[in-house]
């Protein structure tokens, strides 16, 4: 899954510290998402989407032949 | 206040331990008694570490800083990735300990070890398995 989640946060000129304080997770959670080595629950996507107020579609892409659950 | 409580009760558990430690090691003395002298130097000698290294800290770090260390090590502790990463990881574990309990099974057999203690280290199998079909059948029903 891939995601937008950086340049939404540059654009809006948020430190990952700040997110990552304002969802309440770890600011490595935050940089583990950006570099999209970490998938998000559906949860923490809500809540990513909910910050931003934006839909969450329009931050997380699903890519349909991925094969993130293996990882 | 919670915290001035809490300092005092580290004080009491080191104040606790330290006494654990003189009878253990200075009025218990007696041969027949070795046991429970052991005993008590061991708890005294706990107690008294963790109630120092608690009072100390109570003493030290401030009402907010505490707070503050609070509220991270929450957010660290509940952390979505970090819990996942700590289930994988005693997944993982589990995987290793298995294959190498087997062959610690395997080299007692090979080196004629007593047949109960070999049936003793065989039963964590039992238990596993054991484990494995409650718990599977225990977080189906709730997920």
């Amino acid at each position: 899954m891939l995601n937008k989640l950086e340049d939404i946060r540059k654009q809006r000129r948020i430190t990952q510290e700040d997110l990552a304080d304002a969802l309440k997770v770890s600011r490595q959670t935050i940089g583990s998402l950006e570099s999209g080595r970490y998938n998000p629950s559906i949860t923490l996507a809500f809540k990513i989407a909910h910050y931003f107020k934006m839909s969450v579609e329009d931050i997380f892409i699903y890519e349909e032949d991925s094969d993130d659950d293996k990882k | 206040m919670m915290i001035k409580n809490k300092k005092w009760v580290f004080l009491l558990i080191a104040v606790i331990g330290a006494a654990s430690f003189y009878v253990g090691g200075f009025i218990v003395i007696n041969e027949n008694l070795k046991a429970i002298s052991g005993m008590c130097i061991g708890l005294g000698s706990a107690l008294f570490c963790l109630g120092i290294g608690n009072f100390v800290i109570a003493l030290t770090v401030s009402k907010v800083d505490r707070s503050n260390f609070e509220q991270r090590k929450n957010i660290e502790v509940n952390d979505e990735r970090n819990i996942r990463i700590r289930e994988k990881v005693g997944a993982k574990t589990n995987q290793v300990i298995f294959y190498m309990l087997c062959l610690i099974v395997l080299f007692m057999g090979f080196m004629q070890i007593n047949i109960i203690a070999i049936l003793m280290v065989s039963s964590v199998f039992i238990i596993e398995l054991i484990l494995t079909i409650s718990l599977t059948n225990y977080y189906s029903k709730r997920m």
